[in-house]
């Protein structure tokens, strides 16, 4: 595998992996870029033991993990909470809702409500819904990613949605 | 398995993660249980809302600089980073001006009387260049 296509390949996914973990943008898009450096630096070094993709989001993992132990970062995370006007998370855009008004609000709110019932997650319960639904790994490749055994993988996945579920029926309800 | 370990297995079932005894036996409890039903119907709405509201797509800036980043070193803050600091930087200069301003007067009025003069002898020095 060259750099060009480990890039292609991974790099959508790790960047989504970092905006769950991170919970905003631009922390997620340095997460993202530091990961894949080193992934695309120590390309040479990856035997092929294990799925690409599970070595890439581990790497995204482990720098995450690195990141929430610096003391640097922590104080500069402070100060940017402090800075933002209404202290929520600073998350992706929604995406282009239906046309028409009445559909332009229901998919937005709709859409808020997703965000919502995602962040009240554990950091690392929103890395495995969305390494579950949105790259189609299994539990097995979960747990190698997360470094917890599998059966952590299934309950936290199966507690993850249930939390969710609860949350978003009563959000898109009182819409 | 009971009903509620059925439950609690419910997650897994739908995605396909289970052993083929313990998917035979969840899919005869299912047929015959409407609350399973709906659950896994609402698994899978569920599902479907996650792909369709948060789509994996990395700023091609990113990528590129990835690429074009493999070989060289990282710059230590961000530009955002760096406005955000530069801003309470300057939030906190103020504040602790109205805090002097009301807390200690005197210092306040002294410190003023400081810059204004500074400010004259510094437009003064440089009117006779």
């Amino acid at each position: 595998m060259t750099p060009d296509e480990l890039v292609k390949k991974y790099s959508d996914m790790a960047y989504c992996l970092a905006l769950r973990l991170t919970g905003n943008a631009a922390e997620a898009e340095d997460l993202a870029e530091e990961a894949l450096i080193k992934a695309v630096r120590g390309l040479a070094g990856f035997r092929g033991d294990s799925d690409a993709g599970v070595w890439v989001y581990r790497i995204v993992m482990n720098c995450w993990k690195n990141q929430l132990r610096s003391p640097r970062l922590a104080f500069w995370r402070r100060l940017r909470g402090f800075c933002s006007s209404d202290g929520e998370e600073d998350t992706v855009d929604p995406p282009d809702p239906a046309p028409g008004p009445g559909a332009r609000l229901e998919a937005a709110a709709r859409s808020e409500a997703f965000e919502k019932a995602m962040n009240s997650l554990e950091p690392q319960d929103r890395a495995i819904l969305v390494l579950r639904e949105l790259d189609g790994r299994s539990y097995s490749d979960i747990a190698e990613i997360l470094s917890v055994p599998e059966g952590t993988v299934r309950s936290r996945l199966s507690r993850a949605r249930e939390k969710m579920r609860g949350l978003l029926r009563g959000l898109l309800e009182e819409k | 398995m009971t009903h509620e370990e059925i439950k609690e297995n419910l997650s897994a079932y739908f995605d396909g993660q289970l052993g083929p005894v313990e998917t035979v036996e969840i899919s005869a409890h299912v047929s015959a249980c409407p609350g399973c039903r709906a659950a896994l119907d609402e698994l899978s709405r569920l599902s479907a809302g996650v792909k369709e509201n948060f789509p994996a797509a990395a700023p091609a800036a990113m990528k590129e600089r990835v690429l074009a980043g493999a070989g060289a070193k990282k710059p230590l803050f961000r530009t955002s980073t760096a406005l955000a600091a530069a801003l309470a930087v300057i939030i906190l200069a103020l504040m602790a001006g109205l805090v002097a301003k009301r807390v200690m007067p005197g210092m306040f009025a002294q410190l003023q009387g400081m810059i204004s003069a500074a400010s004259s002898t510094l437009g003064a020095s440089g009117g006779n260049k």
